[in-house]
């Protein structure tokens, strides 16, 4: 009996969560068979801010000679960075050198910005290349 | 190619641990059992292995790692026997078939990634690859503080041995990566149980707490997985050398994967001193977590990395009634609390007293977690225990799943070496 009362607990238990599972994987929205282009494209349905830097990373990577310093920010978000952009690009950026967005005491400008979402107004850079995630600037 | 490639560096880790197959515990396992054992230990050996190549200066290169792989592989092949692969099928492992499956959807259509895989476990793994060691300089930079600089070196090295392998970084295989830790933590409870039921009832929970709460790439799948390997190995094994063996590489698995290893490890420890383990023994079996733990302690003494070991302050009881509410209100899963429900169901269906040790080591992590909580300056009701119970909460139900199927479990007759040697069960 008791062996009969537990598989009956362990089947509804599989039942349910696998029928959760499901309403909670068509909850982060579609597509649902088409390789997404980054590992955050459907984390929630809206589209994660953190997506837009992983693809504008890559494209960016182009512009910017090996070595370069760089940060990444969301000037929509200014004053208050989230600094979680520029631990993104320290992945996917290996060979630059990838800045936190707040600068130390003496320390020089990054020689590059890249900005997700809206342009960044900032008299000593100037715009290189634009994409549809964000843009690159350089130092003047 | 290159996520092909770097799928196929974890998929070789079995190779690596295959030593294992020689305990008598390990090779009265169905095969998937083996398999999982056998990947745990390949894990903790090639990171081992890694780290020790980085105190010598010898970089990780491809042909350095396969040379040494090779070496080791060669050495800890005698022995092992490769017969009897069998699978026991019933239609509870064919569910647990298409669980997995829906894990590995959620994770190939980028559905279950975790940030902390693109915030500092994947950097990690590219930086350490590009410099071929242990990046001292890079965990050192002001600008990487936020990354962690103290937290353990186990998934990054693995991280770093996929990109070995592929060239470039594979963000994919590093996410199904948790798939595999998901499928192998299963496995160890279906096969050291014999029961696919029970096997069914962890896949299930697991593939929702994985989900759920986006886990995919993140560190703490390969604590389970060793958490689960440590417990199996100590409430299933029947001989004392295997049962040693595999507490062995458990513990000191989970101590180098996270911080909260190390804390696992004292609550295993603990548990055993009260089910009065033999001293011998558990000395034993503490050996190597603690080794492993004084050796990354001393080398961040020695680099002055010391970060997240120093603890996050004063125990104070200020916050105590609203991080109780908000670790209790995390342990819902959005699920109505069903997979802890579920799991003590079950456990008081069958013998409890069979279960005593994964269910003391729940109740110590649970008490564990939130004396941690009231460590903190500020309320952890605000950030702390939302962003981090979910995971932390895991193990404690891990050790319950284990409990469930430890109460239910066919009781074999324990070997003469186990009768002699091992805790009372």
């Amino acid at each position: 009996m008791r062996q009969k009362f537990r598989t009956l607990v362990i089947c509804l238990t599989a039942a349910t969560l696998t029928l959760l599972l499901v309403r909670l994987l068509h909850a982060r929205g579609g597509p649902f068979f088409e390789i997404p282009e980054t590992i955050l494209d459907h984390v929630e349905k809206e589209r994660p801010l953190s997506r837009d830097v992983i693809v504008l990373c890559r494209k960016a990577e182009l512009w910017m000679p090996r070595g370069s310093s760089v940060t990444v920010i969301a000037p929509a978000q200014a004053p208050h960075y989230d600094f979680t952009h520029h631990l993104t690009a320290c992945g996917l950026l290996p060979h630059h050198e990838v800045r936190h967005p707040s600068l130390a005491e003496g320390e020089e400008w990054p020689r590059y910005v890249l900005a997700v979402g809206e342009p960044l107004a900032h008299r000593g850079y100037q715009l290189v290349a634009e994409f549809p995630e964000g843009r690159v600037y350089a130092r003047r | 190619m290159s996520d092909v490639l770097g799928f196929a560096a974890y998929l070789l880790l079995p190779f690596i641990g295959i030593v294992v197959w020689r305990l008598d515990a390990v090779r009265e396992l169905a095969i998937d059992g083996r398999i999982a054992v056998a990947g745990a230990a390949g894990a903790l050996f090639l990171g081992m292995l890694m780290s020790a190549m980085s105190l010598v200066h010898l970089s990780w290169t491809r042909t350095a790692l396969f040379l040494v792989l090779a070496i080791f592989i060669a050495i800890t092949l005698r022995g092992v026997r490769f017969s009897e692969l069998r699978v026991d099928w019933s239609p509870a492992l064919l569910a647990v078939l298409a669980l997995f499956a829906i894990v590995v959807y959620a994770s190939l259509t980028a559905r279950a990634t975790i940030g902390d895989l693109l915030f500092f476990w994947g950097p990690k793994g590219v930086h350490f690859q590009q410099a071929g060691k242990i990046d001292v300089d890079f965990l050192r930079n002001p600008d990487h503080f936020l990354q962690h600089r103290d937290y353990p070196p186990l998934l990054p090295a693995l991280f770093a041995w996929s990109m070995a392998l592929s060239r470039t970084f594979s963000w994919w295989s590093a996410i199904l990566f948790t798939a595999l830790c998901a499928a192998a933590i299963v496995s160890m409870i279906r096969s050291f149980t014999r029961d696919n039921l029970s096997g069914l009832l962890a896949m299930s929970i697991l593939a929702w707490c994985f989900v759920r709460p986006w886990i995919a790439g993140g560190a703490d799948p390969l604590l389970l997985l060793y958490e689960t390997l440590a417990v199996c190995a100590l409430v299933f094994a029947r001989d004392a050398p295997s049962q040693t063996i595999l507490a062995m590489i458990g513990l000191g698995g989970a101590i180098v994967t996270k911080v909260e290893g190390a804390s696992f490890v004292a609550a295993v420890l603990l548990a055993l001193l009260l089910q009065r383990m033999r001293f011998q023994q558990l000395a034993l079996i503490a050996s190597a977590p603690l080794a492993l733990l004084g050796a990354w302690l001393t080398f961040l003494y020695r680099t002055e990395l010391f970060d997240t070991y120093r603890g996050p302050g004063a125990l104070s009881l200020q916050f105590f009634g609203s991080a109780l509410r908000a670790a209790f209100a995390a342990a819902s899963y959005d699920a109505y609390w069903l997979p802890w429900i579920a799991t003590l169901l079950v456990i008081f269906m069958g013998d409890v007293k069979r279960a005593r040790l994964p269910l003391t080591i729940a109740a110590i992590t649970c008490a564990t977690t939130i004396f941690f909580y009231l460590k903190s300056p500020t309320d952890p009701a605000v950030f702390w225990i939302p962003s981090s119970a979910h995971r932390v909460l895991l193990t404690p139900l891990v050790m319950l799943l284990i409990a469930a199927a430890a109460a239910h479990a066919q009781k074999l007759p324990a070997t003469r070496d186990a009768q002699r040697g091992a805790m009372e069960r």
